[in-house]
């Protein structure tokens, strides 16, 4: 949804990296599979770590070789989908959506002309993942809707309104099976999800400032000076810190030293970027430099 | 039982060095400092003993001493069994887990004095709202400055949770060094709640 949860490239190793890009165009697949072409605008880097989070030991790492449209003339490694990687893909569905339609609420009339069709098109797919996963989609839903009321009264709780946001992606834990593994799986993906509700927040105030939106920083802390920034560092830091001690008591897995690298170097880099300001620049940067 | 080599991630012909090395890196990743007021600690606690007993069936049948080279402080739980002072049911509930009736006492209290703000601190804290826990600790402290329970709270919190870490992921870019006394202290109180100490003269 955001982006935050990537890897820190540079750190990963070259069959890590590869690996990676197999789950990336796997769950982009997957979502072809189960839900059609228009589905693939969902995926990004935040549902690709999910993936890998929620692949246990019986996941292999299988690969298969597919074109795609993205790659038409060479064929891209990509991890043949199973039940978790479906999962996955059902809860990309649900939360891309909901993204979708908050943006959509966000912006000015020209952008809506935008967001319009591809809402249109993912309207019935999410529908269908719904079907698929309702306790899951209805947590979503009742999440959201407690944090569109303490948006509109104005709650000066950062903690508060990141709970909302942060309770979501736990839910994503709950199928599964093994019970120590849902509950670290769920308090990791808590503390993640507090971090980018508040790095989302940041990124954005100076544009719910001119809109006259609810930002809970701004509510919080009111003008956003350097001490202000120490503080959010040092808060998303230990969040930070209590996820990779949550991640650590999970039992390994082929993704363990992806995910390693997320928690411990890609999520502080996040952290470091957002906050001197510098998040939108890199990622554009790096983003073109992918698909080049 | 698991097999006591993969438990520690090495392979059954791995000299008595590297057993030692993978099981003391173990022991810090799992440490119950890194897991203080944390939903997760029993997990922690579990893996703990499974690391323990590993190293210990290990050196057994390698016919060492069995606690060779393990630190008994590894080992301990920092829980003590009751509480005392007004806020002891609190407290108790707080370490059970059970923050709905953590809350509704704190809640309920007419006295907002600075161990209801430390508490009110712990109870955020477990929860993952770490900018209350921090409000509040803050307050606790401003309220009685010479309660080192309180102030070894807080500097946790200044420290920003610098926990365990992989020795391939050392911090990038972090102001570590500024932190480490702090960091050092905080830990030496944390010991000494659990019975061991750090820094010997404080």
């Amino acid at each position: 949804m955001y982006g935050y949860t990537r890897p820190l490239k540079g750190e990963l190793k070259v069959r890590e990296f590869e690996l990676f890009r197999s789950v990336y165009c796997g769950l982009c697949h997957t979502l072809k599979k189960r839900y059609g072409f228009p589905a693939r605008f969902a995926l990004n880097y935040d549902f690709t770590f999910l993936t890998m989070l929620l692949a246990d030991d019986e996941f292999s790492s299988r690969c298969e070789y597919r074109r795609c449209s993205a790659s038409p003339f060479r064929k891209r490694a990509c991890a043949v989908s199973n039940k978790k990687s479906e999962l996955a893909a059902d809860y990309s569905m649900i939360l891309a959506y909901y993204k979708l339609l908050d943006t959509m609420q966000d912006e000015h009339f020209f952008h809506k002309l935008y967001i319009w069709p591809v809402l249109m098109l993912f309207k019935g797919r999410f529908k269908k993942a719904c079907v698929r996963h309702r306790a899951f989609s209805e947590e979503v839903r009742c999440r959201l809707a407690e944090l569109t009321e303490l948006e509109q009264e104005r709650s000066p709780s950062v903690d508060l309104a990141a709970d909302k946001f942060a309770l979501i992606l736990e839910a994503a834990s709950n199928e599964i099976e093994d019970k120590s593994r849902k509950l670290a799986t769920g308090k990791l993906l808590y503390h993640i999800g507090r971090i980018v509700y508040i790095l989302d927040a940041f990124d954005d105030i100076g544009e719910d400032q001119k809109a006259g939106r609810y930002n809970p920083l701004k509510e919080r802390y009111g003008d956003i000076n350097e001490e202000v920034v120490s503080r959010l560092r040092n808060t998303l830091n230990h969040s930070a810190s209590i996820a990779a001690a949550d991640f650590e008591l999970l039992s390994a897995t082929v993704y363990t030293d992806i995910l390693k690298n997320i928690i411990y170097l890609g999520i502080p880099n996040a952290i470091e970027l957002v906050l001197k300001g510098e998040w939108r620049k890199t990622t554009k940067r790096l983003h073109n430099q992918q698909h080049r | 039982m698991k097999d006591p080599y993969s438990v520690l991630g090495v392979s059954p012909g791995a000299g008595d060095d590297e057993i030692k090395k993978a099981y003391k890196e173990l022991a810090k990743k799992y440490h119950p400092d890194n897991y203080v007021n944390n939903p997760l600690s029993e997990l922690a606690q579990e893996k703990m003993k499974e690391v323990n007993e590993a190293y210990d069936t290990i050196m057994k049948g390698r016919g060492g001493a069995s606690s060779s080279g393990r630190s008994s402080g590894y080992g301990g739980s920092g829980q003590s069994g009751s509480y005392t002072g007004s806020f002891a049911q609190v407290r108790a509930a707080i370490n059970a887990g059970n923050l709905t009736l953590a809350e509704t006492l704190l809640n309920n209290s007419s006295d907002k004095n600075a161990e209801w703000n430390f508490l009110m601190g712990s109870l955020f804290y477990r929860k993952g709202w770490l900018d209350e826990a921090m409000r509040y600790f803050q307050t606790a402290v401003a309220m009685d400055p010479t309660n080192m329970e309180y102030r070894q709270a807080l500097s946790i919190m200044q420290g920003g949770g610098s926990f365990y870490r992989p020795a391939a992921y050392g911090r990038g870019a972090g102001p570590d060094a500024c932190n480490c006394c702090g960091s050092l202290i905080a830990a030496d109180c944390c010991c000494e709640c659990l019975g061991g100490d750090l820094i010997a003269c404080c």
